[in-house]
């Protein structure tokens, strides 16, 4: 079970077809490197699932390294009416084998028989941030002096 | 008395490998002191091991778990994906404890949390019997994703007493011929069927082992352990549709007509034949057998040959890991251990063959029983060290990896 409890509305954003999502990862040099990924859901113990198609890739050595040396990732989801999400999280486990892999392993090959599936990566959610315009913006700026362009607020010529 | 990190005056607990090593992940080094150590369980850990789910009987060729006495769990599985091959170490002086605290089986040491572990489950076949009454539990092993079969229990190098000094095979085949019936020779439908009735689970598994002790023969060395490799490969292989399929050999050095024979009879994929211990003077002493037959030199060239055969990623060898440092004639140091192995290490893999390495666990049933593997830091660094010589030399060892065997540290570190 996951420590963080993602809100009902966003797990359901989060299983939805016409959400898109992504997540952000670390490469091993520091940089960031987003993948969509399209297969991102959430499981009835309130974890992240995503599985990863290849063994070799890059955003699998990422996830493993993220296991390995504590790294954070994020997943971003955006949704269909326009909202976006950011949830910060960390991988809790590679499922490689084991009655989980094996529903992932069926499911897939029952949709396209040149599958490939290398791992279930369950994550865990730490927190989460709306990134949506209108809230981000009024969290972001409310305390700050206003950066407002003077033409913004220039009386308009009459005429 | 083995040698001691430079800076203190004793080896280096787990913490303190891991604080000194923070390039390797505290999963692979954890896995490594549990192998040292060994592991025990807790009851409240063994009511979590249920004989319906989880791996509680296995019978490999170097221990068998579970055949009358009380079932424990076969080995464990770590949160990323790493094995540990943990098997029965009823001695361990000090080991880990597994343990079940508030709703998790967690690996502990001194009462002190270190991480979650799974127990291995149990196959669809395990249970099921072949139709010639053989339980197929008794046929193949299976870890996570590896079919194990050895078609052959007993090691020839025995015969005369000249077996591998840390080696328990001839000790454990006899114990188990005399108290479970355990045969000699497999028979290859048996395996057939139960490779058969493995693939039927979809998703389990993803490679075929072959493993034997080695049968000299009174002829051509060897000739009769290809023969016996040939006949179960090719049963095994009716069950592929593929000319060729997912499969490694752990077998003696065979000459290149065999190793030739081998790949074409069959549709073995991978060959390993295991050096054991990578410096000549240590091997003659701890392997006196494979040191005359066919000898250390040779044992090397026949490894270079496979890859001619098989291709470069396609062949390796194994070590025992720390066995070079044993009493009296190992190498004094550390240090001294680890600079020889490294050095051959490299030798061979700039010829195309890889090193991968086991730990040592002094065993009951060998010559090496009563002695004591080298520091956790030792085997740190040697998992390193075979991890850079492979990067420098462009091998890969997906052959061996962390899901096809699991058993190898430094091809854990491999995995990224
Ligand atoms: S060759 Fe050595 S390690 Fe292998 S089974 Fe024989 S005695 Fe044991």
């Amino acid at each position: 079970m996951s420590k963080y409890t993602l809100a009902a509305e966003i797990r359901e954003l989060l299983n939805r077809a016409d959400s898109v999502k992504t997540l952000a990862l670390l490469a091993e040099d520091g940089s960031p490197y987003v993948i969509f990924a399209p297969g991102l859901h959430v499981d009835d113990d309130g974890r992240l699932v995503y599985p990863e198609a290849f063994e070799h890739s890059q955003a699998n050595a990422h996830l493993v390294r993220s296991i390995w040396f504590d790294q954070p990732i994020t997943a971003a989801l955006l949704a269909a009416d326009g909202r976006s999400f950011q949830i910060f999280c960390k991988p809790y486990k590679a499922v490689i084998s084991g009655p989980v892999y094996e529903h992932y392993y069926r499911q897939k090959q029952q949709r396209n028989e040149n599958f490939s599936l290398s791992t279930i990566w369950l994550i865990d959610p730490l927190s989460i941030t709306e990134t949506s315009d209108a809230v981000r913006g009024v969290e972001s700026e409310s305390d700050r002096m206003p950066l407002l362009h003077l033409d913004r607020i220039a009386v308009k010529a009459v005429g | 008395m083995h040698a001691l990190s430079e800076s203190s005056l004793r080896p280096l607990s787990y913490r303190e490998v891991v604080a000194k090593y923070p390039e390797v992940p505290h999963f692979i080094i954890l896995k490594i002191d549990v192998q040292r150590r060994g592991v025990t369980y807790t009851e409240a850990a063994l009511t979590q091991a249920d004989p319906a789910r989880h791996m509680l009987q296995a019978r490999s060729i170097f221990h068998s778990i579970g055949e009358k006495e009380s079932l424990v769990p076969i080995s464990l599985l770590l949160r990323d994906g790493t094995s540990i091959l943990s098997g029965p170490r009823p001695n361990a002086i000090d080991p880990y404890v597994v343990d079940f605290i508030d709703g998790r089986l967690v690996l502990t040491d001194h009462g002190e949390v270190l991480e979650e572990v799974e127990y291995w489950l149990k196959p669809d076949f395990h249970d099921r019997f072949t139709s010639s009454g053989k339980p197929m539990w008794q046929v193949a092993t299976p870890r996570p994703q590896r079919i194990d079969i050895n078609p052959y229990a007993y090691c020839h190098y025995w015969d005369d007493g000249k077996g591998c000094k840390y080696c328990n095979i001839a000790a454990h085949y006899n114990k188990e011929r005399r108290l479970n019936n355990k045969p000699l020779r497999l028979d290859p439908r048996d395996a057939y069927e139960t490779v058969r009735e493995a693939i039927r689970q979809p998703g389990r598994f993803l490679t075929v082992g072959l493993t034997c002790g080695s049968i000299l023969g009174e002829g051509e060395l060897f000739a009769e352990e290809v023969d016996i490799y040939i006949e179960t490969l090719q049963a095994i292989g009716e069950n592929f549709t593929t000319r060729r399929f997912p499969s490694q050999l752990v077998a003696s050095a065979f000459s290149l007509e065999q190793l030739q024979r081998i790949h074409e009879q069959t549709g073995l994929l991978t060959y390993t034949s295991d050096i054991e211990v990578l410096d000549e003077e240590k091997f003659n002493w701890i392997c006196p057998g494979k040191a005359v037959r066919p000898g250390y030199r040779e044992w090397k060239r026949r490894l270079v040959d496979a890859v001619g055969i098989f291709g470069r990623g396609y062949v390796n060898t194994g070590i025992v890991g720390g066995v070079e440092t044993a009493r009296p004639h190992g190498f004094a140091t550390e240090e001294d251990g680890l600079r020889a192995t490294l050095e051959e290490a490299e030798d061979l893999a700039s010829k195309g063959v890889s090193t991968v390495y086991c730990v040592w666990v002094p065993i009951t049933g060998s010559v090496f029983h009563k002695q004591q593997a080298p520091s956790l830091e030792y085997f740190v660094r040697l998992a390193k060290g075979l991890d850079s010589i492979r990067r420098y030399y462009g091998l890969l060892v997906d052959m061996d990896n962390y899901r096809i065997c699991g058993n190898h540290p430094d091809t854990d570190l491999s995995r990224i």
